[in-house]
């Protein structure tokens, strides 16, 4: 075989298990030179894993990778450095409190002269700007990262893999965190980078993504290979079908809700900062969108409702009452859930379990004369895990080890445990896979349907548009128009958001 | 379903009783019921510091003023003995001061968002000047026997040593604190994630405080049984203490990250302790080369239990 046609990787029979689980059974991937390379899957189908076993994170059970077509083990991260493989993980791994230069040249830094120890100061930033200019994104590498917004902090951890000049990048869920413009910035960059013959894997839940820039795509399934296909001759619909094994009709499902009484009402809201001036509604049983690009304000408007933030200026009324939350806990009190969008930071204790997790909030409940009644508690648990499908539905499972449309469930039974009746929803299907996303959506409809109020802030339009009764679009920290569900549409929606 | 203590760690477990086990073999005195009830006399009072320590640990903090505030309050114990006061004035004193150290630290840590370590390391200083001060430098011997002050330190009851009936209690009423009530779950949530836990409605720094304030009555108690033990108000009594909490709670299994752990952990952690010290002493080991000894103890089994 000559080198050209043959592959650049061959990862053959991987297997990895986890305690309890097999994460990956015997996995075969091929990356060719030069090809963005999709690989898709439900929640829990093994992509991240098998990308981590790539890039050395995870060593397999089993199995054996092949780079060129000689067999090299890729036991460390740093190992896996060494022969040309970078990953840019979903939670980016940069040190915050030192510059973007720094990060982006961490372990390998200019020296003054070959062989000193002496950093080059200069020279590492003026290579800095270099890298993120050919990358073709906007940030000063002489920031901290700590300073940077969560895109840019993505952007910065997408150039600090390009600058080792990489044979294989992996992205896994890249966009996740990118605003419109972010994400055209690094679809360019990924089109320049595969026309100078780097081979990329692209881990994603945006399929529309998929198509836009993959060459061929890998749907795993429970740890399975399903097939490998050729983005040119296979439909998103085709797509769905493997990854979820069977079709996804009407993926948004649909309610037969009561439309109540007003139970929010904010009026010329800010919080002095980000957010400007906040008016909208919320009634009984109905579902308001709450749209604009990333920075638009839409956290800070939930944050405010849930007490998380101060509130400087405006009105707010909460179940006909005027009154504004001072913290979380006076928020859950009156009956106002919030789930964050940061499963990781502010969602979830990931070292406890499930059960634990559940339970969060609602201790104090679930306690006669001061004293836990762990029969409730389990009663508590155990409906919540069958009710939001929690998978595997062990609630002895340590959270952190679930997939993460799994731990979203588990934030949503931590809010519902409190019965709100008022629900903030933050990018409630952010990193979930599509079977996962229904049934998100499912537990949405219901909980509208048994007449819960519910602010849903999003960036994927398609769910904003499918889910929303009414949809408030935000623009600079304001709300500046309010559509209908039956006039509303991407475009009108993207016009408000970016206004003029 | 919750698994309300989390017995998966029997690594410390293990270890002990490989220590009991060895120390059986070593020495004929060991397994004598004198010996097991004096081990425990002598753990008693870092099994007070111990439990308290876990309270913080647990919290994702450090307190390294409890030895201080033991100093402290046996201190001020025996000179309001020595001013005529009464029994229960003294324990109200002891409690109190420990009490009031805990709080202004965990006020401070709070309301100031300033690191523990730094924190606590400020007021072991504070206190040791404090203690120095109120005694001049001196030891304080007491003028009148107090019977009942005696009896804490030295007293039995049926043929348990009142200091261990002490201990007991304190491991129980925290083992019930931490696993049936919700202000002792509430210490994990903060622990494990606390921004998690303050967006899902906990009072996360009346959490941490009270975890201080914990801690600190533990201390000025332990400090009445100092008093009590030895019958002197010995104002350097608290060195080592605080480092033998820490100890404790660490082999025991509580997790320095904070949100893991429990008083179950931290008994089994006091014990080893003091089994480790016993043996060595029936042995006839330098205390000097004890120190040594149980240093490499808290690092072997803290690797021991760093993969679950």
């Amino acid at each position: 075989m000559s080198k050209e046609t043959q592959p650049l990787l061959e990862m053959i029979g991987i297997t990895k298990i986890f305690p309890g689980t097999v994460a990956l059974d015997g996995v075969d991937f091929m990356l060719r030179r030069g090809e963005v390379h999709c690989l898709v899957g439900e929640n829990g189908a093994g992509k991240s894993t098998l990308v981590k076993v790539l890039s050395g994170v995870y060593p397999p059970e089993k199995g054996e990778i092949r780079l060129d077509g000689e067999e090299v083990k890729v036991r460390t991260p740093f190992e896996a450095r060494k022969l040309g493989i970078e990953i840019v993980s979903q939670e980016p791994e940069l040190v915050p409190e030192i510059s973007v230069a720094e990060n982006i040249f961490l372990g390998r830094v200019p020296k003054i002269s070959n062989g000193s120890f002496v950093i080059d100061w200069h020279a590492l930033s003026d290579k800095a700007e270099q890298v993120l200019r050919s990358c073709g994104f906007d940030i000063d590498p002489r920031q901290h990262v700590s300073e940077l917004s969560t895109s840019n902090r993505h952007l910065a951890a997408v150039a600090k893999a390009v600058a080792g000049d990489p044979k294989i990048l992996i992205l896994d869920e890249p966009t996740a965190a990118l605003g419109g413009k972010e994400v055209e910035a690094l679809f360019g960059l990924v089109k320049r980078l595969v026309a100078k013959g780097t081979s990329i894997i692209y881990v994603s839940h945006r399929l529309e993504e998929l198509f836009l820039i993959g060459d061929r795509i890998t749907v795993l399934k429970d740890g399975k290979r399903v097939s490998t296909e050729d983005v040119k001759t296979i439909t998103q619909k085709e797509l769905v079908k493997l990854m979820v094994g069977r079709e996804i009709g009407k993926q948004y499902g649909s309610r037969q809700a009561k439309i109540g009484q007003e139970i929010l009402e904010m009026i010329h809201v800010s919080d002095g900062k980000t957010l400007k001036d906040a008016t909208l509604t919320v009634r009984e049983g109905e579902v308001v969108g709450l749209a604009g690009l990333v920075g638009a304000g839409k956290t800070e408007v939930l944050k405010s409702i849930a007490g998380a933030s101060k509130v400087e200026a405006g009105e707010m009324m909460i179940f006909g009452k005027s009154r504004v939350p001072r913290s979380p806990r006076e928020a859950l009190k009156m009956g106002v859930g919030y789930v964050t969008e940061d499963r990781k930071h502010l969602g979830l204790v990931m070292n406890l379990t499930v059960g634990w997790n559940i339970l969060t909030s609602v201790l104090p409940r679930l306690c006669r004369h001061g004293i836990i009644q762990y029969s409730q508690c389990n009663k508590v648990i155990n409906d919540s895990v069958s009710s939001l499908k929690v998978n595997p539905p062990e609630p002895l499972k340590i959270s952190g080890e679930l997939s993460g449309g799994n731990q979203q469930k588990v934030v949503l039974g931590k809010v519902l445990a409190m019965n709100p009746r008022l629900v903030l929803l933050d990018e409630p299907t952010k990193g979930v896979d599509v079977g996962a996303k229904e049934e998100i959506y499912g537990i949405i409809n219901r909980l509208a349907e048994s007449g819960v109020g519910i602010l849903l802030a999003s960036s994927e339009m398609p769910e904003l548009i499918g889910l929303s009764d009414r949809i408030v679009i935000m623009r600079d920290g304001t709300t500046v128009a309010e559509l209908a569900a039956e006039e509303a549409n991407e475009e009108a929606i993207l016009r408000s958001a970016i206004g003029g | 379903m919750v698994g309300k203590q989390t017995w998966t760690k029997y690594t410390a477990l293990l270890g002990l009783i490989a220590l009991t086990a060895i120390s059986a073999v070593i020495s004929d005195h060991f397994l004598t019921v004198s010996n097991l009830f004096n081990i425990l006399r002598q753990v008693s009072i870092n099994g007070l510091l111990a439990t308290g320590m876990t309270f913080v640990i647990i919290s994702k903090g450090i307190n390294l003023s409890v030895g201080s505030i033991l100093a402290l309050s046996g201190v001020l114990g025996a000179l309001a003995i020595n001013a005529g006061q009464s029994i229960f004035v003294v324990i109200l004193i002891c409690i109190g001061v420990g009490c009031i150290a805990g709080a202004i630290s965990g006020f401070i840590i709070t309301r100031g968002g300033l690191e523990p370590f730094i924190v606590t390391l400020a007021m072991m200083t504070i206190l040791n000047g404090l203690t120095l001060v109120a005694c001049d430098g001196r030891t304080v011997i007491l003028t009148r026997r107090l019977p009942a002050l005696n009896n804490i330190g030295n007293g039995y009851w049926g043929p348990v040593p009142i200091p261990v009936v002490i201990m007991m209690a304190a491991f129980l009423i925290a083992s019930f604190i931490l696993i049936y009530t919700p202000y002792g779950r509430h210490i994990y949530y903060t622990g494990g994630n606390e921004d998690a836990a303050f967006l899902s409605g906990i009072p996360t720094q009346n959490v941490k405080l009270n975890a201080y304030v914990i801690s600190g009555i533990l201390a000025g108690l332990g400090g009445l049984l100092y008093l009590g033990r030895l019958g002197v108000g010995e104002p350097t009594a608290g060195g080592g203490f605080q480092t033998n909490a820490i100890a404790a709670t660490v082999i025991g299994g509580t997790s320095m990250a904070g949100g893991k752990g429990g008083a179950w952990f931290t008994i089994i952690g006091v014990l080893i302790i003091g089994l480790i010290d016993n043996i060595l002493n029936l042995m006839n080991v330098s205390p000097y080369i004890q120190d040594v000894f149980k240093g490499l103890i808290i690092i072997s089994s803290v690797y021991a239990s760093r993969k679950r």
